[in-house]
C-alpha cells in the first residue's frame, strides 16, 4: 500500500442536506414557522405576554417573492452569528419563557423550502445586520458552510421603530410561486395561522396575510343559571421546580357544527388540536358505532354541540405536552395522561345531556311531549368567552321531562286480504286496516275478557 | 332580462321560452368551431344534461355534427321517458348523478362537456369539475352553468343581517375552504354572486391542475385558458364559465384556435346576454343597419340600450313567430 492518502470523504454535500431538510415540512408548515418565530419574538420582548397590541407580523406571498416584516423585537447579531443560523440547536442556548419556538430548524428549513435567493434584515435596539445569500453560489463551495453578514453594526443604538425583522425570498421554486398564486392555497394557510395563533391573535398580535388582516377563532361555551360549564384550574409540578398550569373549560357551544365540536388542546396560547373526537382525547370508540361503515354513527350528530378546552401553559415549553412539530398532543407525556382523566369526568355528563337534548326532541316530533325543558334551557343560555366561565367543576343542566309510564303498545301484524275482506264486509266497508284492527282486538276483548 | 325601465307588459318577454339560453346556445356553438387545429370537430365527444328537452345536443348535432353524444340524467326512475325523447339515435343516455357517471366515462378522448346545473355553485359541483379536469385530455372544453341569483333571505333572518346570511350560505353550499379568504357578504350582491362563483370554480379548476401536473415534464403539464364568460338572466341571474384544457406543449395549437376573434370570448369581465323585447318589423329594421358602420343606429321609441344590446347579440337572436289561429 503506497498511498499516503488514508482520508474517506464522509461528509455531507450540500444539495444531499437541503434536500433532506426541506421534504418532509409542507409548504404551509414551513410558512408558519417562521410566523412562529415572529410571534416568539412578540411574546418575550412584550412586558406582558397577555398584551401583544403593539406587534404586527405581515406576510406577502406572490409569484416573485415571499416577504414577512415584523416588528417582533429583531435578532441581535450575536444570536443570528452564533445560533440563528446553525443547523441543529447548540447546546447551552437558554430557553425563553413562555415561548412556543425553539429556533433549532424553522428558519433555514423555510428559506431553502421557499427559493433560491434569501435576503434578511434584523434590527434591535443595540444591534443591526443584513444578510443577502445565493443558495445556488453558497451550495457551489463544499467546505464553507458560512453565510457573510453583508451589513453589520453592534455600535450604534436603534430607536423601538426600527426594531424588527424582514426575511424575504426570491427566485421562488417553481412549485412554490405556483401554490401562492392559488386561491385555495392562501385560504389554507390563512385557515391553520387563524387556528394555531388564535390566542395571539385575541391578546391584539396583528397577523396580516396579503393586507388581509387575520381574525381570531372565538372560543366560548353556553352559560346561564340553568346550564353551567365545567371551568376550573390545576397545577402539577413534573419536575419540582417549573409548574404547569392546566384550566379545563368544557359545555355546549352556541354553534351545531358537526366538524367543530370536540376538544381544543392549547399550549402556551397555541392551539396543537382542534375540534378532537378521538380516543386521545377520552372519547369511547364502541362497538355499536362500527356497524355501519357508511353512516356517521347517530351518536356523533348528536355530540356537534359538544366543546372542551384545555390549556396547558408553562414557562418551560419542555413540560407541555406537545409533538416536537407543535402539531399535535403527545399522549405519553404524563402530565396529559392525568389530564385527560378530568377530561373524560368533564365530558361525561355533557354527552349525556346531549343524548337527552336528541331524545327530547324526537319525542316531541313523534307528538309524545309536548314542553321541552332541555331544549328551552340550550336556548336561553348565552355565549360566554372561555376566559370569563365561571368556576364550575361539574357540568349543571336541568333533567329532561320525565316520562309517564307507558300504557299502551302496539301491535302489528299482516293479515290475508280474502280474510280482511270478509271482516270488511261484515264491519263495514268504509272502514280503514287500522280500524279494522281495533274494532277486531276490542270485539275480542268484550267477548272473552272479563273486565 | 329585458334592459327597459318601464316594465309595461310590452316591455317583457315570456321568460319560459328563455331566449337568452338560446343566444349563449349559439354563441356557444360559435366557440366550438374555433376548436378546429386540436382535431376535427366530429371527433368530438359531447356530453350534457339533457333532460327531455336536450336543445344543446340537437343544436350541436346539427350545427357540428358531432355523433358521439351522452346524456347524463339524474331521474332514474323515468329511464323509458327519457329513451323515448332523445331526438337522435347518435345520443346515449347514462342514468345517475354526475358525481356517479363522469367519474365511469371514458377519458382517453377529447370531449365537449357542458354541465348546465339547474342550482347553484356547491360541493358537488366542484367534485364534478375536479373529476373532469384530473382525467381529461388536452383539447377537452369544460363548461360549467350555475345558477348565481343572490338567495333570498329566510323570514327568521333580519334584513341588516341579508349580506351576513348570504356569506354563511355559500359557506355551507361550496365548503369553508373553497371561500376565497376575505370575501364579505357585500361582494355577493347582484351580479357579485356570479363573479365569486366564476372565481371559485377557476380556483377549484387552477388547483386540480397543480395537483395533477405533480411530477410531469414541463411540456406534459397542463392548464386551462378561460375562453367563456358569460352572465345571462332570463328570469334568475345565471353564469357560464368555461374554457380548454391543454398541454404546455400544444401552446401554438391552442393560439391557432384564435378564440380571441370573438368579441365575446376570452373576456376577463363578463359578457352580459341581454335579450331586448322588440318587434318584428324593429328586428327586421335594425338588421337591415347591421353591421354596425360608423354611423349610430337609431329607432324611434326604442330605448338606445336596448338598440345596443340588439346589435351585439343580432347574429344569434333567436326567431320567434307568432301565428294567430
Amino acid at each position: 500500500m503506497t498511498s499516503s492518502n488514508t482520508n474517506i470523504n464522509a461528509s455531507p454535500t450540500k444539495e444531499f442536506f437541503i434536500h433532506m431538510l426541506t421534504r418532509d415540512v409542507s409548504l404551509v408548515r414551513a410558512v408558519i414557522d417562521l410566523i412562529d418565530n415572529s410571534v416568539d419574538g412578540a411574546t418575550r420582548v412584550s412586558k406582558n405576554a397577555k398584551d401583544l397590541r403593539d406587534f404586527y407580523v405581515r406576510i406577502e406571498l406572490s409569484k416573485q417573492c415571499f416577504r414577512i416584516v415584523d416588528n417582533c423585537g429583531g435578532i441581535s447579531v450575536r444570536t443570528a452569528r452564533e445560533y440563528a443560523f446553525r443547523f441543529g440547536r447548540p447546546p447551552g442556548v437558554k430557553s425563553v419563557a413562555h415561548t412556543i419556538g425553539q429556533f433549532g430548524v424553522g428558519m433555514k428549513r423555510t428559506i431553502f423550502k421557499l427559493g433560491q435567493e434569501f435576503h434578511i434584515k434584523s434590527t434591535t435596539p443595540n444591534s443591526h445586520f443584513a444578510i443577502h445569500q445565493n443558495v445556488l453560489d453558497w451550495t457551489k463551495d463544499p467546505s464553507n458552510w458560512n453565510f457573510q453578514f453583508s451589513e453589520l453594526d453592534e455600535e450604534s443604538s436603534f430607536e423601538p421603530s426600527k426594531v424588527g425583522t424582514t426575511v424575504e425570498v426570491t427566485q421562488l421554486h417553481s412549485m412554490v410561486a405556483e401554490q401562492f398564486e392559488l386561491d385555495s392555497f392562501i385560504k389554507r394557510l390563512a385557515q391553520e395561522v387563524k387556528s394555531a395563533h388564535s390566542m395571539s391573535i385575541e391578546r391584539g398580535l396583528a397577523i396580516v396575510l396579503n393586507e388581509e388582516p387575520l381574525t381570531h377563532m372565538t372560543h366560548s361555551v353556553l352559560q346561564s343559571e340553568l346550564l353551567k360549564p365545567v371551568s376550573y384550574s390545576r397545577e402539577f409540578s413534573p419536575t419540582g421546580t417549573t409548574p404547569v398550569k392546566v384550566k379545563i373549560v368544557a359545555g355546549l357551544s352556541g354553534e351545531r357544527s358537526l366538524v367543530r365540536g370536540g376538544w381544543y388542546i392549547f399550549c402556551n396560547g397555541r392551539l396543537v388540536l382542534e375540534a378532537d373526537q378521538s380516543e386521545k382525547t377520552g372519547w369511547e370508540i364502541r362497538e355499536e358505532d362500527h356497524e355501519d361503515a357508511l353512516n356517521i354513527p347517530k351518536y356523533h350528530a348528536d355530540f356537534a354541540y359538544f366543546r372542551g378546552y384545555v390549556f396547558f401553559d408553562s414557562d418551560d415549553p419542555s413540560l407541555l405536552p406537545w409533538t416536537t412539530t407543535k402539531t399535535g398532543v403527545d399522549v405519553d407525556s404524563p402530565v396529559f395522561k392525568s389530564v385527560r382523566l378530568d377530561m373524560m369526568r368533564a365530558m361525561r355528563p355533557i354527552l349525556d345531556f346531549l343524548r337527552r337534548l336528541a331524545e327530547e326532541k324526537s319525542l316531541k316530533e313523534r307528538g309524545e311531549q309536548s314542553s321541552t325543558p332541555l331544549d328551552d334551557a340550550v336556548k336561553t343560555a348565552a355565549p360566554v368567552p372561555h376566559q370569563y366561565a365561571q368556576i364550575q367543576t361539574t357540568f349543571q343542566a336541568p333533567l329532561p321531562t320525565p316520562k309517564p309510564p307507558r300504557t299502551t303498545q302496539r301491535i302489528q301484524y299482516d293479515a290475508q286480504i280474502t280474510y280482511i275482506e270478509q271482516v270488511r264486509q261484515r264491519m263495514g266497508q268504509g272502514l280503514s286496516l287500522r280500524e279494522i284492527g281495533e274494532k277486531t282486538f276490542a270485539y275480542y276483548i268484550e267477548a272473552e275478557c272479563d273486565e | 332580462m329585458s334592459s327597459s325601465a318601464h316594465g309595461s307588459s310590452y316591455t317583457k318577454i315570456n321568460y319560459r321560452l328563455r331566449p337568452a339560453k338560446c343566444i349563449e346556445r349559439k354563441m356557444m356553438v360559435e366557440v366550438f368551431r374555433h376548436l378546429a387545429p386540436f382535431g376535427q370537430l366530429t371527433s368530438y365527444k359531447y356530453i350534457g344534461f339533457g333532460s327531455t328537452y336536450f336543445s344543446d345536443f340537437t343544436l350541436l348535432h346539427r350545427a357540428l355534427g358531432i355523433t358521439q353524444m351522452i346524456s347524463i340524467e339524474h331521474d332514474v326512475d323515468n329511464a323509458d321517458r327519457f329513451n323515448f325523447n332523445r331526438p337522435f339515435r347518435c345520443i346515449e343516455m347514462k342514468f345517475g348523478s354526475s358525481s356517479t357517471v363522469l367519474p365511469q366515462l371514458d377519458w382517453t378522448s377529447k370531449a365537449i362537456v357542458w354541465l348546465d346545473y339547474d342550482g347553484a355553485l356547491t360541493q358537488l359541483v366542484l367534485d364534478d369539475i375536479r373529476t373532469v379536469i384530473g382525467a381529461a385530455l388536452s383539447g377537452t372544453v369544460l363548461i360549467i352553468s350555475v345558477n348565481a341569483h343572490p338567495p333570498n333571505r329566510p323570514d327568521s333572518v333580519s334584513p341588516d343581517k341579508l349580506d351576513e346570511w348570504r356569506l354563511e350560505d355559500l359557506t355551507v353550499k361550496v365548503g369553508e375552504s373553497n371561500i376565497p379568504q376575505g370575501l364579505t357578504g357585500k361582494d355577493l350582491r347582484q351580479w357579485g354572486t356570479a363573479v365569486v362563483s366564476r372565481r371559485i370554480i377557476h380556483t377549484c379548476i387552477k388547483t386540480t391542475l397543480h395537483e395533477r401536473n405533480g411530477g410531469q415534464p414541463p411540456n406534459d403539464k397542463f392548464d386551462f385558458c378561460p375562453v367563456i364568460n358569460f352572465h345571462y338572466a332570463d328570469g334568475a341571474k345565471m353564469m357560464t364559465f368555461g374554457g380548454i384544457l391543454y398541454e404546455t406543449g400544444q401552446r401554438e395549437t391552442l393560439d391557432a384556435c384564435r378564440f380571441h376573434d370573438l368579441k365575446f370570448a376570452c373576456r376577463d369581465e363578463a359578457c352580459l346576454i341581454s335579450v331586448p323585447n322588440l318587434t318584428l318589423r324593429e328586428i327586421r329594421h335594425l338588421d337591415s343597419l347591421l353591421p354596425k358602420g360608423d354611423e349610430s343606429v337609431l329607432l324611434n321609441g326604442v330605448p338606445q340600450k336596448d338598440i345596443d344590446a340588439y346589435s351585439e347579440f343580432y347574429r344569434f337572436f333567436p326567431n320567434f313567430t307568432e301565428s294567430d289561429m
